[in-house]
């Protein structure tokens, strides 16, 4: 298989030629469908090698919909990483639109003190699809001064106010005591919830705060009867 | 009985209906028409590319027509990499015949063969810089000095940990 450029080409090479609904089949394989850092970064080379191809993947919001919202380790160091954090943040939320969110959050340390605003003017609660949380004491500082240093200090967790209207994927993980604001939202507003996962920890709170919303999930993925019932049958689990 | 097609470069080809209609287009036109001896023309397709679709058309005729429906977010991830042995020989062409049975794909409405297509550039450009990925299809860097610096600073967070 010839892979190298064909040096005899006339004119535009034929990959330009591509209509844009098939560039998109192409791009949508090597798209995020997942957190991983590699995922992403594999959009973002895609995204920078060339204007077309960079105008049609900032403009798919799908491929920027698995929203990170921890700093990375660079980032951390608020020295230089305050706005580099936010506006990398700002600039993915953008490209999302209006697109349901994939949120995965590791909550440790302080939370950025822009994070908040951004997350209530450009992630609302009820754009969130899915949403992992990790609550850790371990936190890693990253200082001019100090270098990287790793500390056990409590974690800053945010009391967040909104509706999970389309939420339905959630997983806690971590120490601490699980947020009651969370327990209270998922209750209360995720009407929509079909897969709810905790850590050991936390087991406990699904037959207590999460009671309703663990009685959704169990509703919400039983099995439909397996044809060959006869009509009664399904008719009669129906009308349950 | 068979259906005659003609390419863009006046070749006709004279196949099987079942063979033809793996194409969603030429189905259509065949339903269209009726029973008829006339031929169809494909004003978007050269005698070669044709030939090389219908090699494709002919081996998976028993296979089932796809049904339209996008699929799951959890099938779309299963798509990615897997190509049959026979497709893979198949899509073994140069660049400039693997572009151009995308684009009959395309035009022809064969999803399946437009999947292999599209899936085998996927994993051409899979783990490639942006550098490696003009050089392969002979795109040229068409930013700006300024715009590089940006995208080079916009993708610097991902390459931290």
């Amino acid at each position: 298989m010839n892979l190298g450029a064909d040096t005899t080409m006339k004119g535009t090479s034929p990959s330009e030629q591509l209509p844009t609904e098939i560039l998109l089949i192409i791009f949508e394989e090597n798209s995020p469908k997942s957190h991983s850092r590699p995922e992403y970064r594999a959009i973002l080379t895609l995204a920078s090698v060339c204007q077309t191809w960079r105008r049609v993947i900032i403009n798919t919001p799908s491929f920027w919909t698995y929203v990170n919202l921890n700093p990375t380790h660079y980032e951390r160091n608020f020295d230089v990483g305050d706005t580099i954090y936010s506006s990398r943040l700002s600039i993915q939320l953008q490209r999302t639109r209006t697109a349901p969110l994939h949120i995965s959050w590791y909550l440790n340390g302080t939370l950025h003190p822009r994070l908040l605003n951004i997350i209530y003017t450009m992630a609302p609660l009820s754009r969130w699809r899915s949403l992992a949380i990790y609550v850790s004491s371990l936190c890693v500082t990253n200082s001019r001064a100090s270098g990287a240093r790793a500390i056990n200090v409590d974690p800053e967790i945010p009391c967040l106010s909104g509706s999970f209207e389309n939420l339905q994927q959630l997983s806690f993980y971590g120490t601490g005591e699980f947020p009651s604001w969370l327990a209270d939202l998922v209750e209360n507003t995720a009407l929509k919830l079909r897969k709810l996962q905790v850590g050991t920890n936390y087991t406990g709170i699904l037959r207590t705060h999460l009671k309703e919303a663990s009685a959704r999930v169990k509703k919400a993925t039983k099995p439909l009867p397996k044809l060959g019932h006869s009509a009664t049958t399904f008719k009669a689990h129906v009308s349950h | 009985m068979p259906v005659l097609l003609v390419t863009s470069d006046n070749e006709q080809f004279r196949v099987e209906k079942v063979v033809a209609q793996r194409s969603v287009l030429i189905k259509n036109m065949l339903e269209d028409v009726g029973e008829s001896d006339q031929p169809i023309p494909l004003p978007n397709v050269t005698a070669p590319v044709l030939k090389k679709v219908l090699e494709y058309c002919d081996h998976h005729q028993t296979d089932p027509l796809p049904t339209g429906d996008e699929p799951s977010a959890d099938e779309s991830r299963k798509r990615t990499t897997d190509i049959s042995e026979w497709d893979q020989k198949f899509i073994t062409v140069d660049q400039e015949m693997l572009f151009e049975i995308i684009l009959a794909a395309n035009y022809l409405d064969i999803k399946p063969l437009l999947d292999v297509g599209c899936k085998t550039v996927a994993n051409m450009i899979k783990g490639k810089s942006p550098e490696e990925i003009r050089k392969l299809f002979n795109i040229v860097n068409d930013f700006t000095p300024e715009e590089e610096a940006q995208i080079k600073k916009e993708n610097e967070w991902a390459e931290d940990r």
